[in-house]
């Protein structure tokens, strides 16, 4: 869980610690503190609300995941009320009531983090430290610790990234599970297999469908109630603004046995579609959230002034303020994207035999015990979320972590 | 070229009234300074001017065209003003060319060639002709106001507006700027409306100077007028210095006599405004340059022995903290001269320069 949530408070912090005048921290040492002081008493202190609502959110996500608990808890020996939530409402006998009553005490849980989440973040916009002036940050000096830092990175890179992606890879290559290593139980038949089985490509095409439309109606509706929140205020688009981050506090597990047993008398049932609106529910608070960032970065003199130009409100917001949030709105694309990707809580209660996805198959595989083809399928997914991430590098020169980190932070 | 006019004008925020009824008259090739604290109705007021904002009660008319009133308002594309915002609003996107362009474009009527021809008129009018391809950010505060005040231009409105165009510059470059706009202004001969809360800008750019207060009027009148008349302390204490001391009228005076004052802590003053009754509390008001540093005051109107309590050298002249009595005065002396602290003087304030204010009791 550590490993899998590292990366979301980097990008939740790394905002404000980039936005952090850091003449701040050179006053302080112009005081007489050394590094190590400037770092405890004025650094970390600034970015304490942005640290805290990092802390929370992880907390958050933790609460609502279920599948890393799921495969490892399980044999473990320990649970969590998620994966019991799972266990009640998918294994035989179902527990209706009981997995009902567990998702409303995750519900209120989770709640109160998001709750607590606001009111910490509220708090950090009085440390308003982020100028209009550029001003460049300077890297801080490590001296004789960096083997030590690097050291510290390098390991964490080691158990986060390569031994993980290391054993999927090998074991997507194997033919059984075995204790040893030797050329024999080599074979790419998993791959071979995954593009000739009918309904693994039929996943992959659904995957991939989904997460392009959900991506793209997170944009443009997360963008227009932002747009609307914020430069049209009044109660209702601050309403509207605040109903549709409030997704953020459902756990995707909750979320996907409400739309079930709301949708499952609906013809909605048993589609594709079903999905898309868990997906987009979902992630359309992470689209609000982070274009209302990217909208409130853009002054409203550069739209006045384009109407004073003589363009009709349309036109500014379509050759002023659409380009100039353009890398914002592409980061959230593929965020959502490879979110959706990714997505299995919600879609596990949704899915169909006519709507399968391939975090589902994965799912499927595992539990079935055939690790290695789902391990192949995994080799898939991650590499068509890397080729995401450098495609978006590449074509958009967005550096999404960057922008992503600008804008959650 | 159009002048502009506001009958009656009111913007109310929710409870809160930004901007309580002001009357205005803006002749044709008119530059009007808006001039007063923050908060005054003054950035409120020009933005209703062009359109960015809807008034609550009372008209704007651009010439004959009524452009706002209650419920009503021409969007502000189509009212022909240009406008200078103070964070220059130039956008980052585009290079200087394009983003002087941008307007033109809009317009379908003007031909291609006919639409360089302008940008570069534009851009040599503001000193900018070397710069027309470079990027936004590859230019100096200054320089992105300069594109600014061409993008404004460039489409030759009826109206110019600024909202404080030179308070994100360095000071040295803010004077110069100052001039520039003044001279550009004159040149063009557009009507304009400029919004600022510096009252040295206001004097050097006005033909007239309108100072709010409170989203009132406080005082319409030259830079001149205000400076040397003004209507009530906040105009005097808001444009320049000035030193202000309670007291009463003690004689009215008249065509050929002087008014006489009793200060609140007894000495009487002579002031040569008069026709305020006997028995007015009032402000007495004299500017420092006005207070007189003598040797000896023996026998003068308005002399007083006193004592230097602090004498600052300024440059082109003296900053001199004078003591007397109770009453601490501010003199500006120049050229500068130098008093040892302590010494004792004589101080003269002259008649003419005594002004009596009406005290008005809510300050």
């Amino acid at each position: 869980m550590f490993l899998f949530f590292c990366p979301f408070v980097y990008l939740f912090t790394i905002g404000s610690l980039r936005a952090m005048d850091t003449s701040l921290e050179e006053a302080a040492r112009a005081a007489g503190a050394t590094t190590l002081q400037t770092l405890a008493k004025i650094t970390l202190p600034m970015s304490l609300p942005a640290i805290l609502a990092a802390g929370l959110l992880v907390f958050i996500l933790c609460m609502e995941t279920y599948t890393i608990p799921g495969i490892i808890g399980s044999t473990a020996g320990f649970t969590t009320l998620p994966w019991q939530i799972f266990q009640d409402s998918s294994s035989v006998p179902v527990h209706r009531a009981h997995a009902a009553a567990a998702a409303t005490l995750l519900l209120l849980i989770t709640i109160t983090g998001v709750w607590l989440q606001r009111r910490l973040t509220r708090t950090s916009e009085k440390f308003v430290t982020v100028g209009g002036k550029g001003f460049r940050g300077r890297p801080l000096q490590l001296g004789a610790y960096r083997w030590f830092a690097t050291a510290l990175v390098a390991l964490y890179v080691l158990a986060a990234d390569v031994l993980p992606f290391g054993a999927l890879l090998l074991s997507s290559v194997m033919k059984y599970s075995a204790p040893t290593i030797n050329a024999q139980i080599f074979t790419l038949k998993h791959f071979a297999a995954f593009f000739t089985t009918p309904n693994m490509l039929s996943a992959l095409w659904n995957t991939i469908f989904l997460a392009v439309l959900a991506g793209v109606a997170c944009v443009a509706i997360g963008f227009l109630i932002s747009l609307l929140e914020i430069r049209m205020a009044n109660p209702a688009t601050r309403m509207l603004a605040f109903l549709s981050v409030l997704p953020v506090a459902v756990p995707g597990i909750v979320y996907g046995i409400g739309l079930l047993w709301t949708y499952v008398q609906t013809p909605l049932y048993g589609t594709i579609w079903i999905l898309l609106v868990a997906y987009v529910a979902k992630f359309l608070p992470y689209g609000v959230i982070v274009s209302r960032s990217g909208i409130l970065q853009i002054h409203p003199e550069l739209e006045e002034s384009a109407r004073m130009s003589g363009a009709s409100p349309w036109r500014a917001l379509s050759a002023i303020t659409i380009p100039l949030v353009q890398p914002t709105l592409i980061a959230i694309l593929f965020f959502v994207v490879l979110q959706s990707i990714k997505e299995l809580s919600a879609s596990l209660f949704l899915y169909t035999e006519n709507s399968q996805v391939l975090s589902v198959l994965t799912w499927h595989y595992m539990d079935a015990g055939d690790y290695q083809f789902a391990a192949a399928i995994g080799v898939v997914q991650t590499v068509i979320m890397i080729g995401l991430v450098i495609a978006t590098r590449a074509v958009f020169r967005v550096r999404l972590e960057t922008a992503l980190g600008k804008e959650l932070g | 070229m159009t002048g502009v006019r506001l009958e009656n004008m009111v913007k109310r925020y929710g409870s809160t009234t930004a901007v309580d009824g002001i009357d205005l008259d803006i002749a044709e090739g008119e530059l009007l300074v808006l001039l007063g604290p923050s908060g005054c109705g003054k950035t409120t007021t020009l933005r209703c001017i062009a359109g960015l904002e809807d008034v609550s009660d009372g008209r704007i008319l651009m010439g004959d065209r009524v452009v706002s009133s209650a419920g009503f308002s021409v969007p502000p594309e189509r009212r022909g003003i240009g406008m200078v915002f103070q964070s220059y609003a130039v956008w980052p996107h585009m290079t200087v060319t394009e983003n002087v362009a941008f307007g033109l474009k809009l317009n379908r009527d003007i031909p291609r060639a006919d639409i360089a021809a302008r940008v570069r008129g534009a851009l040599e009018l503001v000193g900018l002709g070397a710069l027309a391809e470079r990027g936004i950010s590859q230019l100096s505060g200054g320089q992105q106001q300069r594109v600014a005040l061409a993008r404004a231009v460039v489409l030759e409105p009826k109206v110019l507006l600024f909202d404080e165009p030179l308070s994100n510059l360095d000071a040295k470059l803010r004077e110069r700027m100052r001039f520039e706009l003044r001279a550009l202004q004159q040149r063009l001969g557009i009507t304009s409306i400029y919004v600022t809360h510096d009252q040295q800008e206001a004097m050097v750019i006005a033909d007239r100077v309108v100072l709010m207060h409170g989203g009132k009027i406080a005082q319409i009148g030259s830079p001149q007028e205000i400076y040397n008349r003004p209507a009530s302390l906040f105009a005097a204490e808001f444009i320049g210095l000035t030193n202000a001391i309670r007291g009463e009228v003690v004689s009215a005076g008249g065509a050929s006599e002087s008014a006489h004052v009793r200060l609140h802590n007894g000495l009487m003053l002579t002031s040569t405004n008069t026709g305020l009754p006997a028995g007015t509390a009032v402000d007495v008001m004299c500017r420092p340059e006005h207070v007189r540093i003598i040797p000896d005051g023996t026998g003068r109107e308005n002399s007083f022995r006193a004592q230097i309590e602090e004498s600052v050298f300024l440059g082109n002249l003296s900053d001199v903290g004078i003591r007397l009595g109770e009453l601490r005065l501010r003199s500006q002396v120049s050229p500068a001269a130098a008093w040892p602290a302590a010494s004792d003087v004589w101080v003269q304030l002259p008649p003419e320069n005594v002004l009596l204010l009406r005290a008005q009791t809510e300050d």
